[in-house]
This record gives C-alpha cells, sequence and structure tokens, in this order.
C-alpha cells in the first residue's frame, strides 16, 4: 500500500522505518484543519444543489480531522462545465469534490460540443442512489393503468422539459410504438408542467413521487394525479405495471439509456488521479454518512430521496455499464430521439 | 379574509420578526445597489440560517431581503447608468439624464417614493385579487402565454418612435441573441461551437451591463468632470431636491397606479417576471402618457413608472410562486426553495385555508418596502453627492464592480468577453441613433416566444389563434403597433429626408456595416439545420436583415436630421467636440477596457483588477501614488473578503496563474 502525505518528511520517515503508519493518525492528518470544497454543478436552489449541500452539512462530521466544508456552484451546461472543469484544472489532493449532475455522463455517447473529460476516469465517492419513477396522469382521465393507457380512445398528452429530458422521451417511445400518447416538451420547469396538468393543457407526466412532492404536493395528496405504471429506477412501491415490460425492444433499447441517471442518482465525484489516501477517507466518511439517522431525516426534510445508497465503486461500475454496454442501434436511436444530429449533411 | 389579514399582521410585526426583516432589508438594500449582485445572491447567502430559525423571523429575514433589491437597484441606475439588477434597466433611460443635469437628488426622491408607493400599491391589488388569482392563473395557458409576450415585443414599435428601421432590426438582433445554446425544441446546438460555455446562451447580466452600464461610463469619461455636469445649482444645496421628486410621484399618482397594477398583473403570469416588467412598464408609459418627447432626455415619469412597477411587481411574483409552485425567476425559486425548508407546501391551499401563511408574506413585502425607502430616501442627500466627483476619479471603480457584475452571470472569461464586446455594441448604438430597448426587449422574450409558440402549436394546433383571450390580446398587440409607429403626440410633421448621391462615410455606418456581416452570417450558419432548429433564427433573421438593409442604405444616402431623428426612448449621446477628438477618447477609454480583460486573462482576476485600478488612478485620474496606492488596496481587500470569503467565487486562473 502507497502512503501519500501531504509532507515529504513524514513519508521518507515511514518509508525509511517500513512501518505502516496507524490508519488514523494520518487519516485525521489529511484533513484536519484543511478545507474541503464541494462544488455543484447546477445554480443554488435546484435538486442539484440541494444534493450537494446535504452532503456539505453533514458529511464533515464523518471525516477524521473534521475539516470545515465549503459549498460552492459552477453552474453550466448540464453540469458538463464543472465536469471539465474537475477533469483538466482542479487539485487532485482530495480537498475538491464535485456534484455536477444526474446526467453528465451521458455526454460521451451524446458527443456533445465542448466536452473534455472521460466520465469514466473520475474518482467516485458515492451517491445516494435509485430514485422510482413513475407514469402519472390526471385521474379524471379515467385511465388507471397501461392497458387503459394503451386502449384510450383520445391521445393523452405529457409535459415535459427539453428534447433531452426523460419526461418528454419515454412518453414519446410510447408514442413511437403506437400508443395513442403524445409528448410535448419546452416546459420551462416541473412546476411549469404540473401547472399546465391544472389548466389540462397536458394529462400526465414522467416523474418521482419526490420530484411532485417537492412542487406541488397537493396534486398527489387530492389524487389529482395518480400512477399508472412504474418505471425508471430504483425499488418501485406497490403493485403498479412496469413500464418496460410493455415496450417493443426497440423502444426498451433507448428507455435504458435516457432513464440510466435514475439508476445512480446524483453522484459525488473527485477528479481523477485523486490521492489515493484522502479518496478512500471520503468513500468511507460517505458511506457512513448515508447510514447516519441525522443525515436521513435532513434528507427526508430536504425532500431528497436517500433511501437506497451506492457506494462511490458501486456507482462507478453501474455508469461503466451503462455507457460501455450500450448498442450501437440503441445509441443510434438514443440520439435521433435526444439531439437530431446538427449539420443536415 | 380581512380575519387573515389582521391574523398575519400579528405574526409579522412583532420585535424579533420586525429585527429579522431589517436586517433582510439592509442587506437586500446594499446588494441591490451593487450591479450584478441581488437576491438571488442574497437569498443564497441566507439560506444556510433559515435551517435554525423559526418561521416568522426566517420568512421576515428572506422576504426583508428579496423585496428591496428593486429600491436600491435604481442608485446606480440614475448616477452612473448602471442596473443595479435586470429589473433597473429601463430606469436609466430617464434616471441617468435626470443626475447628468444635476437633478439626481430628484430622480433619487421620485424614484424611491414610487418604489414604496407600488410597493404598497402592488399589495392592496393583491389583496384585493386573491379570490380571482387562482381562475386567472389558470386562464393563462401557452398560446396566452404566447400571446402576451408578443404584447411585449409589440412594445419595440413604441420604443423605437422616430427610428422605426433601426428599431424593429434592434429588436430582432435581440430575437436572434436568444438563438445561442442548445435549442430546447430541437435539442440542436445553436452558435455554440466547441464550447461549454455557451449550452444555456448569453447570460443576460454580462448583455445588459454591456448594453447599457459601459456605454454610459465611456460617455462620461469623453465628456469628462463631473456626473452631474456643470450645474452649479446641484449638491448641497440641492438636497431638497428628493422632496420635488416625491411630489413628482405623487403628481403622477394615475401613472403610479397604472405602473402599480401591471407590475402586479405581470409578476402573477407564471415565468413572464422580473426582467420584462421594466421594460412593459417603461412602454407602457410612453404609450398613455401625454407629451412622452421628452422621454429618455430626463422625464421623471420614466422613473415613476419603472420603479412603481419593479416594487408592485414582486407581490403578484409571490403569490403564484406559492400558490402554484412556479417560481418566476430565480430569486422567486430560491425564495420557495426556503419556504419550503420551513414547512411551507405551495399550492392552491395557500389562497384558501392557509391564507393568512400567504398575507404574512405580503405584510412583509408591504414592511419591507416602507423601511427601505425610508433608508434609502434617508441617505438621498449623500447618494446624490456621489454625482459630483470627478468621473475620472471613480472611472476604475465602476470598472472594475461591472465586471466584477458580470462574473456573477456565469463565473466565466465567457461573461467578461461577452461584457466587452456588447459594451462596444451598445456603445456604438448610442452613438449610431439606435435605440437599445428594443435590443433588450427582443433579449429577454424572445424564447418565451419560441417556447410558447411551439407548445400552443404542438398541443393545439393553429385553433387557438380565434380563442377569445388570445384574439383579444392579439387584437391589442396591432394596436400597440399601429400606435406605437403611427400616433406622435405632440409633434408636429417630420422634416421630409435630404437625399444625397454621393455616399456619406461616418461611424453609424462601420456599425450598420458589421450588422449586416454578422446577420448574413447568423443566417448562413443556421442554413445547414434541420428544419426545427433553423426555423426560428431564420424567420427572424431575414427581416431583420431587411431593416438593416435600409438603414445601410438610409446611412449611405441621406443627410442625418438635426435633431438626430429622435423621439425614440433612449439616452441620447452628448455633444463631444469634433469627431477625432470623439474618435481618440473612445480608443484610448476602450483600450483601457480591453487592456482590463487582456490583464485578466494572463494574471487571473484579483492581480489584474489592482493592477488596474491603480495605475488608472495613477495615470488617468491625477492622483497622488498613495491615494492611488490606498484606494487599491482598500478595494481589494474588501473584494477579496466579499467575493472570496462569503460568496466564494471561483476564479478564473490567469495564464501565469498567480490569482
Amino acid at each position: 500500500m502507497r502512503i501519500i502525505t501531504p509532507f515529504a518528511f513524514a513519508v521518507t520517515v515511514a518509508a525509511a522505518a517500513t512501518v505502516q503508519a496507524p490508519a488514523p493518525a494520518v487519516a485525521a492528518d489529511v484533513f484536519a484543519g484543511k478545507q474541503l470544497t464541494i462544488i455543484a454543478g447546477y445554480r443554488p436552489g435546484g435538486g442539484v444543489d440541494n444534493n450537494a449541500r446535504l452532503v456539505g452539512a453533514h458529511i464533515g462530521r464523518h471525516i477524521p480531522g473534521a475539516p470545515t466544508i465549503i459549498n460552492k456552484n459552477m453552474p453550466g451546461a448540464g453540469g458538463a462545465r464543472l465536469a471539465n472543469w474537475l477533469y483538466n484544472k482542479a487539485d487532485k489532493d482530495g480537498l475538491t469534490v464535485a456534484v455536477p449532475g444526474r446526467s453528465w455522463m451521458m455526454s460521451r455517447l451524446l458527443k456533445d460540443p465542448g466536452v473534455r473529460f472521460d466520465p469514466l476516469k473520475f474518482d467516485y465517492i458515492g451517491s445516494l442512489g435509485p430514485v422510482p419513477y413513475y407514469l402519472f396522469v390526471r385521474a379524471d382521465s379515467g385511465i388507471r393503468s397501461l392497458d387503459d393507457l394503451k386502449k384510450s380512445k383520445r391521445e393523452v398528452v405529457f409535459g415535459g422539459l427539453t428534447k433531452r429530458a426523460s419526461n418528454y422521451v419515454v412518453p414519446a417511445l410510447l408514442g413511437a410504438d403506437g400508443w395513442p400518447v403524445k409528448a410535448l416538451h419546452g416546459y420551462k420547469g416541473t412546476a411549469n408542467i404540473l401547472l399546465a396538468i391544472e389548466q389540462k393543457e397536458v394529462v400526465g407526466m414522467y416523474a418521482s413521487y419526490s420530484t411532485i412532492q417537492n412542487n406541488r404536493g397537493d396534486l398527489i395528496d387530492n389524487k389529482v394525479l395518480v400512477p399508472i405504471a412504474s418505471a425508471g429506477g430504483g425499488k418501485a412501491s406497490g403493485k403498479l405495471q412496469a413500464l418496460p415490460e410493455y415496450m417493443s425492444a426497440k423502444a426498451r433499447g433507448v428507455y435504458k439509456l435516457v432513464t440510466a441517471p435514475s439508476t445512480w442518482g446524483v453522484p459525488v465525484v473527485a477528479p481523477p488521479g485523486t490521492d489515493e489516501e484522502a479518496l478512500s477517507i471520503l468513500r468511507a466518511a460517505y458511506d457512513r454518512m448515508v447510514k447516519d439517522p441525522a443525515f436521513l431525516a435532513d434528507a427526508k426534510k430536504r425532500g431528497i430521496e436517500a433511501e437506497q445508497p451506492n457506494t462511490g465503486p458501486e456507482v462507478q461500475a453501474v455508469i461503466a455499464d451503462v455507457l460501455n454496454g450500450a448498442d450501437e442501434d440503441s445509441v443510434k436511436a438514443y440520439l435521433a430521439y435526444v439531439q437530431r444530429t446538427t449539420k443536415k449533411k | 379574509m380581512f380575519e387573515a389579514l389582521f391574523e398575519a399582521w400579528t405574526v409579522i410585526f412583532t420585535p424579533t420578526a420586525m429585527a429579522f426583516l431589517t436586517g433582510g432589508v439592509l442587506l437586500g438594500l446594499v446588494l441591490g445597489a451593487i450591479p450584478g449582485l441581488g437576491g438571488v445572491i442574497g437569498l443564497t447567502l441566507l439560506i444556510p440560517f433559515v435551517y435554525d430559525l423559526g418561521p416568522a423571523p426566517a420568512m421576515a429575514m428572506l422576504i426583508g431581503m428579496a423585496a428591496v433589491t428593486t429600491t436600491s437597484d435604481s442608485i446606480p441606475a440614475i448616477l452612473f447608468g448602471i442596473p443595479g439588477t435586470v429589473s433597473a434597466q429601463a430606469t436609466i433611460l430617464d434616471g441617468f439624464p435626470m443626475a447628468r443635469r444635476g437633478e439626481a437628488a430628484r430622480a433619487l426622491g421620485a424614484s424611491f417614493s414610487a418604489s414604496v408607493i407600488g410597493g404598497i400599491l402592488g399589495a392592496v391589488v393583491l389583496f384585493c385579487a386573491i379570490p380571482v388569482v387562482r381562475p386567472l392563473v389558470l386562464e393563462f395557458r401557452s398560446p396566452e402565454f404566447f400571446m402576451l409576450a408578443m404584447l411585449g415585443i409589440s412594445m419595440v414599435a413604441v420604443l423605437s418612435r422616430g427610428a422605426v428601421a433601426k428599431g424593429m432590426a434592434a429588436g430582432g438582433i435581440g430575437l436572434m441573441l436568444t438563438c445561442v445554446g442548445q435549442d430546447t425544441l430541437s435539442g440542436t446546438f445553436r452558435y455554440v461551437y466547441d464550447t461549454d460555455y455557451l449550452w444555456e446562451g448569453l447570460p443576460l447580466v454580462a448583455v445588459a451591463l454591456g448594453i447599457f452600464a459601459i456605454p454610459e461610463l465611456i460617455d462620461l469619461v469623453l465628456a469628462g468632470g463631473r456626473i452631474a455636469g456643470d450645474a452649479a445649482k446641484v449638491g448641497v444645496g440641492d438636497v431638497h431636491g428628493k422632496w420635488r421628486g416625491v411630489r413628482d410621484t405623487l403628481a403622477d399618482w394615475a401613472g403610479v397606479l397604472r405602473s402599480s397594477a401591471l407590475g402586479v398583473f405581470v409578476g402573477l403570469i407564471p415565468g413572464l417576471g422580473g426582467t420584462v416588467v421594466d421594460w412593459f412598464a417603461y412602454g407602457l408609459a410612453k404609450q398613455t402618457s401625454r407629451n412622452t418627447e421628452n422621454f429618455g432626455r430626463g422625464d421623471v415619469r420614466g422613473v415613476i413608472a419603472v420603479d412603481a412597477a419593479s416594487n408592485a411587481k414582486e407581490g403578484g411574483a409571490l403569490v403564484t410562486t406559492i400558490a402554484f409552485g412556479v417560481p418566476g425567476s430565480v430569486t422567486m425559486a430560491l425564495l420557495l426553495s426556503a419556504f419550503q425548508i420551513q414547512g411551507l407546501i405551495p399550492g392552491p391551499l395557500m389562497l384558501t385555508r392557509q391564507l393568512d401563511a400567504t398575507l404574512t408574506l405580503v405584510w412583509g413585502l408591504v414592511l419591507a418596502n416602507i423601511i427601505g425607502a425610508a433608508i434609502c430616501f434617508a441617505f438621498v442627500a449623500w447618494i446624490a453627492r456621489v454625482s459630483m466627483i470627478d468621473v475620472k476619479r471613480i472611472f476604475p471603480v465602476l470598472m472594475v464592480i461591472i465586471f466584477l457584475g458580470a462574473f456573477q452571470g456565469r463565473q466565466g472569461m465567457g461573461d467578461l468577453v461577452l461584457l466587452v464586446s456588447f459594451g462596444a455594441l451598445g456603445w456604438l448604438m448610442k452613438r449610431g441613433g439606435w435605440p437599445r430597448p428594443p435590443l433588450m426587449l427582443g433579449f429577454i422574450l424572445g424564447s418565451k416566444i419560441q417556447e410558447s409558440l411551439f407548445l400552443s402549436l404542438e398541443r393545439y394546433g393553429a385553433d387557438w389563434i380565434l380563442e377569445p383571450l388570445p384574439l383579444f390580446l392579439g387584437v391589442l398587440c396591432v394596436i400597440s403597433i399601429v400606435a406605437g409607429v403611427f400616433y406622435q403626440p405632440g409633434t408636429g410633421r417630420r422634416a421630409p429626408t435630404q437625399w444625397t448621391a454621393a455616399p456619406r462615410l461616418s461611424l453609424p455606418l462601420a456599425l450598420t456595416a458589421f450588422l449586416t456581416v454578422a446577420t448574413v452570417f447568423f443566417i448562413a450558419e443556421a442554413w445547414e439545420w434541420e428544419f426545427q432548429a433553423r426555423l426560428f433564427p431564420i424567420a427572424i433573421a431575414i427581416p431583420t436583415l431587411g431593416f438593416i438593409a435600409f438603414q445601410l442604405c438610409s446611412d449611405l444616402f441621406t443627410v442625418p436630421a438635426a435633431d438626430g431623428g429622435a423621439r425614440f426612448a433612449d439616452i441620447r449621446p452628448e455633444e463631444a467636440g469634433s469627431r477625432a477628438e470623439l474618435v481618440r477618447g473612445a480608443v484610448e477609454a476602450f483600450g483601457w477596457i480591453f487592456g482590463l480583460l487582456a490583464a485578466i486573462t494572463v494574471f487571473g482576476f484579483p492581480v489584474a483588477l489592482a493592477v488596474f485600478v491603480f495605475s488608472y488612478m495613477l495615470l488617468r485620474g491625477r492622483e497622488k501614488w498613495w491615494v492611488a496606492a490606498l484606494v487599491t488596496a482598500v478595494l481589494v481587500t474588501l473584494l477579496y473578503t466579499f467575493f472570496d470569503g462569503v460568496l466564494h467565487v471561483i476564479w478564473p486562473e490567469g495564464l501565469l496563474a498567480l490569482g
């Protein structure tokens, strides 16, 4: 095992003595009196920043040496800007970690402009894990199941954010499979879609419980919106039909890619090649943190689902699995959905 | 309902809550007055404390902070022509010329009194409207929203009265600028090239500061002397000017009422928000007032209209945010998440069973407006005295503040490059007699128009156009355009245009030629995209090119009218000696700005700012070396403690990595 400390002197002495330093003492050295910076890839006020601040409020207690924690923001390009910076510029001493977002790693498949990182080379520290998603529809539509939806005489309109958001692509895939479903995108935010649902401009939405609960809990409490199918990552609650089983093979390939981020949650990452000792301390701290009842209570208060956390290596493996395991046809079909070719030719 | 009103009052009017409210107000006033900072940063700073506070003090503090940034943001707008927040862009148009005339105190007095009256009236209108808020908001679906945005765009006509071709072209350019970034409709990356910076398009703060602040600063330096010009009457003797401002506001009661009602309405419509309300109010004032030829030349009614509306808007925006969970701005989004920490769940119950909670917030708004305006009002004499300082002495400090303000947009070098580029564009527009407001209006409304039109067409086909509300708004839109272009109150016939056969070369011609080339390039780039991605850029750019081409011919072959053809709403350039002097002065001033940009690129932010301030004060300000050193040291220390220590800004690394 290689021991790296900030002080060359200590390394020399340790090496000369060929005695492994007692772990807690060295661990405390790494972070004692230091400042750990956690940067979010989105503006304050959104889900990603909330995640980063939740981690910032708790992880310090679990790191030997109790470093000061500072939360910063570097918004832009759906987290890709922060990922670029982390990959190419950030210090690798373990004192800078980032929460770029949910889906920035998909850039590798999407071949987005300005991306200068390899998502699989980051050192992952952990994530709060998968979040179950559902298809919600207005209760007064009379639709209660996927079978109802498939047989609906009227076109059922689902609201979505952008062309690459899963809340647009998933219903669009159903439409492409020949269901009477129309997917609309272009709404500014989740709350805008929920308003459109109230206005009956759209009938349904693909979302997690917490998304709706955090924006308009009353729509669920008053049964204006009801779930008709479970989908996406995580263990779904209840006895709803599972959406993927009702999809064509082709649609399922795209579905797997577009909903992949909901299977790994919002990961905390360190720059590639981060100091090994610091990294293992951070990972251990993260794992302890997510089991801490105070942390879980705070997560609940902030409306963040944290019941199925992943360790760093776990989330790294899940992401690698999706990015490396995707078959070419699915990637092509996925690209056709989320981002038509930039140039005509 | 009145019971809830009283109950809400007892919650907010306690010593603890009022203390936190006042604390919030003080922070909000400071942040509003510093360009580029504002409610967003204030909330980011305050939210961590919200966890440890009870609901009443927490909400009082947050509301106090968020309510008054639109009160103090007129201070830099009036004194220097720099918008303190994006809601103060239109304040500049008349407030700054007033300061240049030596009427800073009057303008500030009018602005603060309009703010507080607007804030209170807004709350009253809101209270009366509570029973109809829900049906009203539910009525505004995508088609209605689209028509409302179009109504906003139609203000371009009245804002460019007297310079129609230029105004239309400027509005078109504003719309074109919104095409930059990933297109939400087709997913295509438009004009992004190989950057991560441009994904979300151009940042509003950098564009607004570039278009308005830099040109005004350059012209201040070119004119030299004090901001208040040579008007000797100003200064200590004119502290009573503020009362004159108050009388102006009271005399314009109809305008205040109209602006306040407009502000509440714009605030209530989800997603319209603070960036447009000032332009709506300004356009409406210009459309409906008598004798508007002085709008843009320091008509106090311009200041009053804007500031009443921007404070009135907050109440409406707040109610929509908590009753529908749809925040109209980033500030409201943050406010909402802070409320949620305190257990407030947004939803229709906030208008019925939990109305008292909503009304607590509205009371908070009213009280914050009163306290905020009172504090500002008490300091008017001191604030106005800044306009007596020699411009050369404060130019470097203001420039540094603008750079830092623009940098808050996205915290990247791109912010600064855009600031300086739009600064140059804005200056040329101002000099060439191009109205700048239409450009900002187009830029602010462009993406809203595009998205809501797309949603309307996708969801309803074209049938919605003939539905009652969209149709009504459409008719208003047509009236607004026709009246804007053809109805010219209080002015005689225009002098006939004089044509020349020999092409004339001039400074405005350089701008028009540049815009022609840029627009052609813009179209050529878009031509290769798939249909959905290129439709909007090309549909906008082709008529824009038409207006620019018309202007190009006009620049080449006509003699400019004696009055500059100018009845449009924008600050007029001042006389600045011969053309050679003007060009030399501008080159020098821009030289300093580009120098600062280059220094930041090489040395990083902190070092470059220090070098810039010190050397400018020494060489141009002709200060003693120790004065320059002292000012630089104080400034850098302040910036470091605030931006680095409090805001935790991530600075761009200079090539030499000294920062």
